[in-house]
């Protein structure tokens, strides 16, 4: 009996819903039940014996089916039946073409809980794009409860259903059908769903592949992954939510082939900050240091970026200037669903928290947000001077007393635990006409301190770092305040998209450092006193489109941006006292190193402030056609992209002279240097404003356009060509306002350096990306393009600063832009969404690379190390690369092996740089200058910064509650100072890194605390030379040519027992936070 | 849930309100210091000192400001054989400098002794005149008899001063400076000539019976015009005159 009236309900279902095995005499049919109470799986075997339908459901459906249903009597109508299910069991039903059924959950009212208020219906929204070519799905029919809706024309909907769990089931003509699970919708909340459609390819209709939302998100951007045209790593939002992350610095580690020290510097394939590039928006990023290319990435709240893609090899229609990667950071403006997040955290350090902390200059009212009260200002209109053996000038003491002697005295504080909040909402509105209105933005905050205990001999001409005679001790105190903004906006509709995107950023950076330092010559010990306080402020807005023009696809894309940057160094200060005497045991050192005009090594003490101003305008557009090209889909793209970047610095630096010789000074400088107590005479001192240090350092202008036009064509399904060509037109203009008031900078070879720095050129960048679809998982890629990474401000400046990390001064050149050929190999396996496992290899050939490189400065006693950006010959990167990132479900069917996934990459590189040692000859009998830059042979090392491997690795556990993670890092030596004199290269040493982070979600999911603890191993850095490893003579310099070197003692390694010798040592310490993250 | 919230919004208070933490100044406030010379123009040493039973520093080259700290101090010196040859206590002032030369009142014993400088105190000479104090340490020289100095210049005796064993004379003596006009530029006459009476007010002679005498050159510059003398026995038999201070 129950038989036959399931048998009715299936002929019913079949009627209803189109399917077309079933016959319509069948539905007036009863069937027989064999009991009053059945579950629903039973009816539906009883059913598929009897008629040729199959049932195809999900694991929602099949828990359904699973409960008994109660019949009112033993024979029943299938109308009935159906009836039954639908209103006791919550399963409804749809055809999927030839005899297949596909039952899906319903939205259910659960026994106990309150109907459905409809007033509050949520949302589900995304975009369906082809698993094979990632294109967007347009037209695909999707169905969820009793609703449906079609994909617009770029794969996006938007569908309004009442509260409850869902399934999805989602076709078009030409694909498989697909049932997405563990749909949740909420009153007056948004779930997004991003999806893939597999085209059918002949397969059996009625295929239904299930999946669960969460999976479905990531397999999307994997999907899009797969399918760019170039070599591509990235992260989703998703999949940036479900980490125990607490920034973007962190999540960028969990891209394949990346890695960021300090949150701040970005390695990709074991290449350092100068040769990746960070685009926010597609933007570059401007850095937020001055000395080095980096970026505070912690500034953009992770809850506001959509995705993390890093690309590896360039495209045409892309910008070319990088070589290990280019980072692209996408922010959200119309969110998928509304939403309020708030984030209040906390941390301390095991060498820092409640320990003591140095400002020298005492802590401003406003430093904790990131502000100078005014302690920090110094005079900037001041008359500077070029001292010959002339009488001082007449204003030069009075002068002097405008600056206030407080700063100059140090103050020790406890350091208390890290802070940061972070604040972020978005909002999306339907307008009229398909139209769609949304906002986002996030405020952040964030305050460290940060201390480092250090050892060192650099700088003090001994080669014992053990010896407690030489050695130098101290710490490193860093104070940072960080503020962020980001405001999004956009409005959309099916033929166009206008958004507009603000981004600010304020970071407040203070290094002081604290110390006992020795030096050799003169057998001294002294304690050194500095500090750097940084203001840097980033404004930037773009303005940016995307239109459809024709029903043929052709579509327009441009932008327009505005940048504004201003860095600011206030009141920089180096102030060093030399051991008054040792008293019973005790050293005082209370004799300020204030040195007379005579002593002109660069080791006077000083203050400086410097200021930079730069606005940036970027701008692009293009054109893109798909058209039909041997059974592809093809497009052609075209485009023109530019920017204008205006820059100026300027800086007053005060150097602190005692005029008289025999008189010895004795006590600090805040009271030897009190406004009543400058003098020129006695025991007193003043400040000198050199000539050369005053005034407008450089004032520069950078232009740059390019054109490029660009096919990606897809050949027989299988293979896909991405190839073009970029003409860039770059005029770098940089002139050194500072040159002409102070020539002889100190170097030997300024008598040939320019007024104006930069270049001015053509270059053409042919690229080509091919793709061969070995399977629909699996891919093979082979790219070559021609980037090319331009020299900006910095490092065509001569204006030197000191750098806190390096211990050195740090000037640029007129240097020009490094080419690089780009070969790339790459097989890459999807096992399954979420899934990668590649290998790759890569070279690459630079031309006229850029390096950091000491220089040997006439009249210094090794007190000070200047360090000068220089072009080289040229350089070679090879290597390879391996990536996997594979969840554990393959081990056992079981839930917590599923969650569990192992990620890892690991880049071993081979590299070499032709360096070159620059020098200046005399030619006509002295009338003129020539600089020659001559080959020094025998030496063989890696261009700098390249280390020879490093590895990341680690695994990591995510459920609906609880998430874990554990990751290892490590890399090998690298070079830290390069310098002609290979006994004077530095290199970095490896440590090994772990982190860990644990996460757990309550409150409905609302709230999540996040424990993260980092450098859990708090192992030393160092750094060391090998200075006996090559034999041969000082290079050359004036006239004397260079002569080869020969390694003969050990490799760039650390060997200790081939005579390598430690310079710097230095403990970062534990960092422990706590955050907690509450979304309403 | 709430405990730990709790705990996080705690951390945060406590971070907030300390943002006026106290603080304090890094570095100790400025010591006040005195200073102390040893100088050795008898070559008595080299001696090694210690201070507050302390080596007083890793190098202390003769002659130059040894700083020390303020008020009385233990001082003990040593010789190359590590024998402790003297033990003094001596109370320095803040912001001064105390200076003393080793001196051996037996040349044939261990035993060091200090004679302090303490012309720097002394208020300057009259215009043209220079301020002299002596001792005698060439007792054997003169017969272990109280001595008479005449410092004569051109001939003309100036003054004669009196000595008293080997102690220096109770006061500085002031005598004046000769010197001559040229071309209306003042020029000091720095040549004294130094003769000895012995304890009868006779003139002491030489093996050639001749009077002995020493010829003795001050400074050109007339800012420096106070000496302390030591007479002591140059080669056998002739006075050499030693300008131990001279300010």
């Amino acid at each position: 009996m129950q038989k036959r009236i399931f048998r009715i309900a299936c002929f019913m279902l079949g009627i209803v819903f189109s399917c077309a095995c079933l016959r319509a005499q069948d539905i007036s049919k009863t069937i027989q039940l064999p009991k009053k109470e059945m579950t629903g799986k039973e009816v539906i075997a009883l059913v598929e014996k009897e008629y040729p339908v199959q049932f195809t459901y999900g694991r929602e459906v099949g828990e359904r089916l699973d409960k008994k249903i109660r019949f009112p009597k033993a024979g029943i109508s299938i109308r009935q039946l159906l009836e039954l299910l639908q209103k006791n069991g919550g399963i409804s039903n749809t055809s999927g073409g030839n005899g297949a059924i596909i039952l899906k959950a319903e939205a259910m009212t659960l026994p106990g809980n309150p109907p459905p208020d409809k007033k509050g219906a949520g949302k589900i929204t995304g975009k369906i794009i082809d698993e094979e070519n990632g294109q967007p799905v347009a037209g695909a029919n999707i169905r969820i409860g009793n609703k449906g809706i079609t994909s617009g024309i770029d794969g996006s909907f938007n569908l309004s259903l009442p509260e409850g769990n869902y399934s999805a089931a989602i076709s078009y003509v030409g694909y498989g059908t697909k049932e997405v699970t563990d749909i949740v919708i909420k009153d007056d909340t948004v779930f997004p769903l991003n999806l893939t459609l597999k085209r059918d390819n002949g397969q059996l209709a009625g295929l239904v592949v299930t999946a669960s939302a969460k999976n479905e998100s990531i397999a999307s951007l994997y999907t899009r992954q797969k399918n760019a045209s170039t070599i591509t790593d990235g992260i989703s939002a998703e999949q940036i939510a479900r980490t125990p992350d607490n920034n973007l610095g962190q999540v960028l580690r969990r891209v394949s082939g990346v890695s960021t020290i300090d949150t701040r510097y970005v390695v990709v394939r074991g290449m350092t900050e100068r040769y990746n590039q960070a685009m926010l928006d597609g933007v570059i990023i401007p850095s937020t240091d001055m000395n080095r290319r980096n970026f505070s990435f912690d500034v953009v709240p992770q809850e506001l970026v959509s995705s993390v893609v890093v690309n590896k090899t360039a495209s045409p229609d892309q910008s070319a200037e990088f070589s290990g990667g280019q980072i692209l950071i996408n922010t959200l403006d119309i969110p998928t669903q509304d939403f309020n997040s708030f984030t209040i955290g906390t941390g301390f350090n095991s060498r820092t928290t409640g320990k003591d902390f140095v400002q020298l200059g005492g802590r401003g009212k406003n430093d904790y947000l990131g502000f100078d009260d005014g302690r920090r200002k110094t005079p900037h209109d001041l008359q500077s001077w070029t001292q010959r053996n002339d009488p001082l000038p007449s204003y030069a003491i009075e002068q002097s007393k405008r600056f206030s002697s407080e700063p100059l005295k140090a103050y020790t504080y406890k350091a208390m635990p890290n802070q940061n909040y972070r604040f972020s909402l978005g909002r999306a509105y339907d307008l009229k006409k398909g139209l769609k209105f949304g906002f986002s933005g996030g405020l952040t905050y964030r305050n460290t301190q940060e201390t480092n205990p250090f050892e060192t001999i650099r700088n003090s001409n001994v080669m014992e770092i053990d010896t407690v005679r030489f050695k130098g001790t101290g710490n490193l105190h860093k104070f940072n305040t960080t503020l962020g903004g980001v405001l999004n906006a956009g409005i959309q509709n099916e033929k166009f998209k206008v958004a507009l995107k603000n981004y600010y950023s304020h970071v407040f950076n203070e290094v002081t450092q604290n110390a006992s330092r020795f030096e050799a010559d003169g057998d001294r010990r002294y304690v050194e006193l500095y500090t750097i306080p940084e203001f840097i402020s980033v404004y930037q807005n773009k303005l940016e489109g995307e239109n459809l023009i024709s029903r043929k696809g052709l579509k327009l894309n441009w932008s327009g941006t505005l940048t504004n940057i201003n860095q600011d160094i206030k009141d920089m200060r180096r102030l060093r006292y030399d051991k008054t005497a040792t008293i019973v045991g005790k050293s005082y050192y209370q004799t300020p190193a204030a040195y007379t005009f005579g002593d002109n090594s660069g080791a006077y003490d000083y203050r400086l402030s410097s200021y930079l101003k730069e606005r940036d305008y970027n701008w692009s557009v293009s054109l893109s056609q798909p058209f039909d090209f041997l059974k592809g889909k093809s497009i052609v793209k075209a485009g023109y992209s530019g920017w204008r970047k205006s820059r100026s610095l300027g800086s007053n630096e005060v150097r602190i002279i005692k005029q008289n010789v025999s008189e010895k000074m004795t006590g600090l400088y805040e009271d030897l240097l009190a406004p009543g107590r400058i003098g020129a005479t006695g025991d007193s001192a003043f400040y000198h404003a050199d000539a050369g240090r005053n005034g407008t350092q450089y004032t520069g202008s950078s232009k740059y356009q390019a054109v490029y036009l660009m096919l990606d064509q897809r050949i027989l399904r299988q293979l896909r060509l991405v190839y073009g060509v970029r003409a860039e037109n770059f005029d770098l203009q940089n002139r050194q306002d500072q040159f002409l008031r102070d020539p002889d900078n100190g170097f030997a070879n300024a008598k040939v350096d320019p007024y104006v720095t930069g270049e001015k050129n053509w270059r053409f960048l042919p690229s080509v990306n091919l793709t061969y679809s070995l399977t629909n998982k699996m891919n093979f890629r082979a790219a070559y393009s021609t980037t090319m990474v331009r020299p900006d401000f910095r490092e065509t400046s001569y204006f030197e600063l000191f750098d806190a990390y390096l211990e050195a001064y740090i000037s640029g050149w007129n240097v020009v832009s490094t080419k690089i050929r780009n070969y790339d190999l790459r097989y890459e396996w999807y096992p399954s969404p979420g899934e990668i496992i590649s290998v790759s290899a890569f070279y690459k050939h630079f031309d006229k690379p850029l390096e950091l490189v000491a220089q040997s400065v006439t009249g210094g006693s090794g007190r000070i190390r200047y360090l000068r950006f220089q072009n080289q010959d040229e350089a070679t990167n090879k290597g390879f690369e391996l990536e996997v990132r594979k969840s554990l479900g393959f081990i056992a069917d079981k839930k917590w092996l599923r969650n569990l996934t192992i990620f890892g990459n690991g880049t071993w590189m081979q590299s070499e740089v032709k360096a070159v040692n620059y020098r200046v000859i005399t030619e006509d009998n002295g009338a003129s200058y020539k600089l020659v830059a001559e080959t020094v042979p025998g030496v063989k090392r890696p261009l700098y910064g390249q280390s020879p491997w490093i590895v990341n690795a680690g695994i990591s556990y995510n459920s609906k509650i609880v998430g874990a993670n554990a990751s290892y890092n490590r890399s090998g030596y690298r070079s830290y100072v390069v310098a002609v004199l290979p006994s004077m290269v530095e290199f970095e040493n490896g440590r090994n890194l772990v982190d860990l982070q644990l996460s757990v979600r309550m409150l409905k999911q609302k709230a999540e605390i996040k424990l993260n603890i980092s450098n859990l191993l708090d192992e030393t850095t160092f750094f060391y030379t090998n200075p006996t490893a090559y034999g041969g003579s000082v290079p050359g310099n004036g006239s004397s040519e260079p002569t080869t070197f020969d390694r003969i003692n050990g490799t760039d390694k650390y060997e200790k027992d081939k005579g390598d010798k430690i310079s710097y040592r230095v403990k970062n310490g534990r960092t422990v936070s706590l955050t907690l993250t509450y979304k309403f | 849930m709430k405990a730990a919230v709790n705990f996080i919004i705690s951390i945060i208070l406590l971070s907030v309100l300390s943002s006026c933490s106290k603080k304090e100044p890094a570095l100790p406030a400025p010591t006040v210091f005195a200073g102390v010379i040893f100088d050795d123009p008898f070559n008595v040493g080299p001696l090694t000192i210690h201070y507050q039973g302390k080596p007083l520093a890793d190098v202390y080259p003769l002659g130059t400001v040894l700083t020390i700290l303020p008020g009385e101090g233990k001082f003990e010196f040593f010789n190359a054989g590590g024998v402790r040859v003297l033990e003094k206590k001596l109370v320095t002032d803040a912001n001064s400098t105390r200076s003393y030369i080793y001196y051996k009142p037996n040349p044939d014993a261990e035993e060091v002794d200090l004679i302090e400088n303490n012309q720097l105190s002394e208020p300057e000479p009259a215009i043209d005149h220079i301020k002299v104090k002596i001792a005698n340490l060439a007792q054997s020289l003169f017969g272990d008899k109280d001595i008479k100095v005449i410092f004569s210049q051109n001939d003309i005796a100036l003054d004669t001063i009196e000595t008293s064993g080997i102690e220096y004379t109770n006061k500085y003596v002031e005598l004046p400076r000769a010197f001559k006009i040229v071309r209306n530029q003042k020029r000091v006459t720095p040549l004294y000539v130094l003769t000895f009476l012995n304890e009868n007010n006779q003139l002491i002679v030489a093996a050639d019976n001749t009077p002995l005498s020493y010829e003795w050159r001050s400074s050109l510059f007339e800012d420096i015009n106070i000496f302390t003398f030591f007479i002591r026995e140059g080669s056998p038999g002739i006075p050499d005159i030693t300008v131990l201070f001279e300010n």
